[in-house]
């Protein structure tokens, strides 16, 4: 910045110097100053000479030889200027130096006056000596030669003038040695104060030039660090005390969204993190002030566009003097850290998914055979656990017969580092046997080898399908050979593949026969066409063999056969061929024919006797179904008298037991009558002759009297239930049929049922019988009563209504299944256990209230109760 | 002796417990005069001996001769007489048809009521 006001302070025309140090180009304008003050100066010198010397008489008009000096110096001081503006300031300055000397001295020396006044001119030597550090660039020689010259033409004036001065010598001689001194003293201040200036300009050039330096390199190292920064894949920041961000890197806009603008407007540290995290990060980071907090910790960070993702925070406090100013860090993306550490985790638990569920057993040995590890399958297979296993351990779960081989294999491709491949036995604690296929193969790392890894496969099954495998072949083997008939195997161009030794023993074609084309034994001319015909048919059918073939067949001997047979496809080593098995039947045959003829007749019987068996056997079926009707209906009736002969014993009892109960009602009675009249003569008694007592005992004859009340009340109800059907029909009280009807059921209810009566307040008389309507209500409320199996409710309500009465009973009860609700009212259904009920009462219940001309219906639910409504005509 | 309108009522009670015959003349010694028989035999014959009896209460069931039967003989000597039958039974046809013919004026129930004995035989009386 300087240097561009330094260029601008310089004139336009002194632009040659634009590059010269700060010194030459002061010196530059100030001689170009002096210049121009010059040119002025001698303008006005020779006018002001001019005016005199035509108006001054002593010249008389213009004296030329005068006016020329400061015309001629007025020229140098142009060329000097012009010099100056060529560059060439060096030349200009001492050009104009020795203008200036020649000037003086030619004024000391050419000067008209006496040279005594002349004398003090000198003094301006000195003086523009004086300037010579403020014009020259090198001024060392200059002041020599220069104070040098002017003594030397000090001496020569004064030898020159010696005459004319006509001073005394030692004034003279002060003069020269003052004037000497004076310059050699101006020549060396001169020189010293250039010296001065120029080296302390020097020092002071070096000292800018050298902080400029420092500066660009500082400038330098500072564009490095932040370029090497911005190359840095993480984010690198800066913060104040409060955590505002001062510095982030360019991987910083990148990685979390924000623009320049973004950050110029202020942003935080602890909004580039999740919110949920900011306490936690706030804690770390007020600790970290204190020198405490940890570094490296994992937070979720926070995009300008809301996306998050996992970071690691290496941060520290910034320190000036011991005071925290700041702190500054990296965030480092871990997602990938992270997505490769699941990764890693994945394939690991992979692997280990894989070797812990192979269905073959692994494992993996070092070079010396040394077992590191088998997987579960393995200790399986060999019974032996992983710790077992270990080492050389897994030796012992081989079988001892196969230790030795299995040994020798290993040795073998070990030494040349192959892959085996062998079968073996493991014999199991448990004494049992697994046969196994051991696949080994070579583990080599970069060319090292590490030792085995391998499978171990059981084999168990197939060895015992090959086993029996051979068996069945061997088998086999035994059965064709024993077998009576012939067995051949033949290709398709009609060359035998094999054959079991019948062949040769029915026709005598030898082994050498069988791949002849023409041979002595051969299928009868006649049939040939119709055997290769069925063969054709099997070969272009799915069909696996032959219905059963009979021909004729010529043997080595010429003699004709009869033979029968299949013939089937096979595939015989790998070709599709053909299997004949055969059989010798020309015996048969003969016989065959025999028999044909008687059978033709035969049949006509068989037919005849057949047809007559039909008819007969069709009457037999018609009368069979009719005896099966019949059976049916008598078993129905038979049922139906059973179900007849219970009720009618059932009725029977009831009917003995009505009798028994109205005798016994009446022998109780009796004793009752005794209690009843006692106490009331006892009562007469007390009011005759004790009637103080009688406040005493009147509660005490009330007790008595209200047990033979309610023991009458008892011996009635039992009565009237048992009275008879003979009876004629009678008014009867619905009312007082429940009532009589509880009562005989109050040992049943008392203390665990409670009876709840909604009487109807209008005339409830039926006419009827009143011991069947009791019978019917008993059975009611005994249902009730029995489904109620703890405690409960029975409700009972009477309404009458349009010329009926609806007596409605119902339960808190167990309910009744649903399955069985249409069936309740028939004979003989029950659900009680065997022995507890005989399934009668409420089949009877329904039949009497049919004869009174009334209904009964129930309606129930499981586990919630049941009601019976029974509907009877008033008065009917 | 109390007299009801006047004139003494005279009630033979004819049971075949002698311990019913003894409570019944205990309760109502002091209201009527009681006589007591054990059977319709020696009842009949006290009627015979006594044509004073007023009123008589039968047991229904006893050896030889049953209430009715009783009753029946009884009125034959004293048309009139009022009879009644006490029994620990229901009433039963018999007594029903006698009670229909007139024969007995209505039947008593064993344990037996005083309060209904005593209005029915008021009721007679007045």
């Amino acid at each position: 910045m300087k240097q561009a006001d330094q260029s601008r302070t310089l004139p336009r025309y002194l632009i040659a110097y634009e590059k010269a140090d700060f010194a030459t180009q002061q010196k530059i304008r100030f001689f170009n100053r002096l210049c121009q003050v010059m040119l002025v100066l001698l303008l006005l010198i020779m006018t002001y000479t001019g005016i005199i010397q035509v108006s001054s008489p002593d010249y008389g008009g213009l004296f030329l030889p005068v006016l020329l000096t400061p015309a001629a110096m007025f020229l140098i001081v142009l060329l000097s200027i012009y010099l100056l503006r060529r560059g060439q300031f060096i030349v200009a300055t001492h050009l104009l130096l020795l203008l200036s000397f020649a000037a003086v001295w030619s004024v000391m020396f050419l000067d008209r006056a006496s040279p005594l006044p002349r004398l003090d001119t000198v003094v301006i030597i000195p003086a523009i000596i004086t300037m010579l550090p403020l014009i020259v660039r090198r001024a060392g020689l200059s002041f020599i030669i220069y104070t040098g010259i002017n003594i030397l033409l000090l001496v020569l004036f004064l030898l020159l003038n010696y005459n004319q001065l006509d001073l005394p010598r030692t004034y003279l001689a002060d003069y020269f040695s003052d004037t000497t001194i004076a310059l050699i003293f101006t020549g060396i201040v001169g020189y010293n104060i250039y010296i001065i200036n120029a080296r302390s300009l020097e020092r002071t050039v070096q000292d800018i030039k050298e902080r400029h330096e420092a500066e660009i390199a500082l400038k330098e190292s500072e564009k490095k660090y932040s370029e090497t920064l911005d190359l840095l894949p993480q984010t690198v920041f800066e913060a104040d005390i409060t955590g505002r961000l001062l510095y982030v890197n360019r991987r910083a806009f990148e990685t979390f969204g924000y623009s320049r603008e973004d950050f110029s407007r202020g942003l935080y540290m602890l909004e580039m993190i999740v919110e949920d995290e900011r306490i936690t990060a706030a804690e770390n980071i007020s600790k970290l002030a204190r020198n405490k907090g940890k570094t490296g910790m994992t937070y979720t960070a926070l995009r300008k566009d809301g996306s998050t993702f996992p970071v690691q925070v290496y941060s520290g406090a910034i320190t000036n003097n011991g005071e925290i100013t700041g702190f500054r860090g990296i965030i480092v993306d871990i997602t990938q850290k992270i997505e490769s550490e699941k990764a890693l985790i994945a394939s690991q638990q992979l692997f280990q998914t894989l070797a812990q569920n192979s269905p073959v057993g692994i494992f993996r040995t070092r070079p010396d055979g040394f077992t590191t590890y088998v997987n579960p399958k393995w200790t399986e297979l060999a019974g032996l656990s992983a710790e077992e296993a270990a080492g050389e351990g897994w030796l012992k779960a081989v079988h001892p017969d196969d230790r030795n081989t299995l040994g020798a294999v290993w040795t073998g491709h070990s030494a040349r580092r192959e892959s085996s491949n062998v079968d073996y036995r493991f014999l199991r604690p448990d004494g049992s046997i697994v046969w196994v296929l051991g696949n080994a193969v070579p583990e080599i790392v970069e060319g090292e080898f590490n030792g085995y890894v391998g499978t171990i496969t059981d084999i168990t099954e197939i060895k015992q399908t090959q086993k029996e495998l051979r068996e069945s072949e061997e088998r086999y083997r035994t059965i064709i050979n024993a077998f009576p008939d012939i067995i051949m195997i033949s290709d398709l161009k009609g060359n035998i593949l094999f054959a079991n030794e019948h062949l040769k023993r029915l026709t005598g074609l030898a082994e050498e026969d069988y791949f002849k084309t023409e041979r002595k034994a051969h299928i009868h001319p006649d049939d040939i066409q119709f055997v290769t015909g069925e063969i054709k048919d099997l070969l272009n059918s799915e069909k696996e063999c032959t219905g059963v073939i009979e021909n004729r067949f010529i043997d080595t001997g010429g003699r004709m056969h009869w033979f029968s047979g299949t013939i089937s496809k096979i595939i015989y080593d790998g070709q599709v061929a053909l299997q004949t098995i055969s059989r010798d039947i020309t015996e048969r045959k003969s016989i065959e024919e025999e028999l044909d003829r008687h059978r033709t007749h035969l049949e006509a019987m068989v037919r005849e006797r057949t047809e007559e068996l039909r008819e007969t056997n069709n009457a037999l079926i018609a009368s069979n179904r009719k005896l099966m009707e019949q059976h049916e209906k008598l078993e129905k009736t038979l049922t139906e008298l059973k179900q007849a002969q219970q009720q009618l014993i059932h009725s029977e009892k009831m009917a003995s037991l009505g009798i028994l109960a109205a005798g016994v009602a009446h022998e109780i009675n009796n004793p009752l009558n005794f209690i009843q009249a006692g106490i009331l003569g006892l009562e007469t008694y007390f009011h005759d002759n004790l009637e103080s007592h009688i406040p005493e005992v009147t509660p005490l004859m009330n007790g008595v009297k209200e047990g033979v009340k309610r023991s009458a009340q008892i011996v009635t109800s039992l009565s009237r239930y048992s009275r008879q059907d003979l009876l004629p029909l009678t008014r009867c009280n619905i009312h007082e049929i429940i009532d009589n009807c509880l009562i005989m059921l109050q040992s049943e209810t008392k203390a665990r049922i409670e009876i709840k009566k909604n009487y109807s307040e209008d005339v409830t008389e039926v006419y009827g019988n009143e011991g069947e309507l009791h019978q019917a209500m008993l059975n009611i409320l005994v249902n009730a009563i029995q489904a109620i199996g703890k405690e409960g409710m029975i409700t009972i309500s009477t309404r009458v209504a349009q010329g009926t009465i609806e007596i409605s009973v119902s339960d808190s009860g167990c309910g009744i299944d649903e399955q069985h609700l249409g069936r309740i009212f028939d004979p003989f259904f029950t659900t009680k256990e065997p022995g507890l009920g005989t399934g009668l009462g409420l089949s009877i219940t329904y039949n009497i209230i049919m004869k009174h001309n009334g209904s009964v219906t129930c309606r129930s639910k499981k586990s919630e109760g049941s009601e019976f409504i029974i509907n009877l005509p008033l008065n009917a | 002796m109390p007299e009801k309108m006047g004139s003494v009522v005279n009630v033979l009670y004819v049971d075949d417990e002698p311990l019913n015959l003894f409570l019944f003349s205990s309760v109502f010694k002091n209201i009527y005069n009681v006589m007591t028989a054990e059977s319709g035999f020696t009842a009949l014959d006290m009627i015979v001996k006594n044509k004073s009896i007023n009123v008589v209460i039968a047991d229904m069931k006893m050896p030889g001769m049953n209430g009715i039967e009783f009753i029946e003989k009884a009125r034959e000597m004293i048309p009139g007489l009022d009879c009644f039958i006490m029994t620990g039974y229901d009433v039963t046809p018999e007594i029903q048809k006698s009670i229909d013919d007139g024969l007995v004026k209505r039947y008593f129930r064993k344990p037996m009521d005083k309060s209904e004995i005593i209005s029915s035989i008021d009721a007679l009386i007045t």
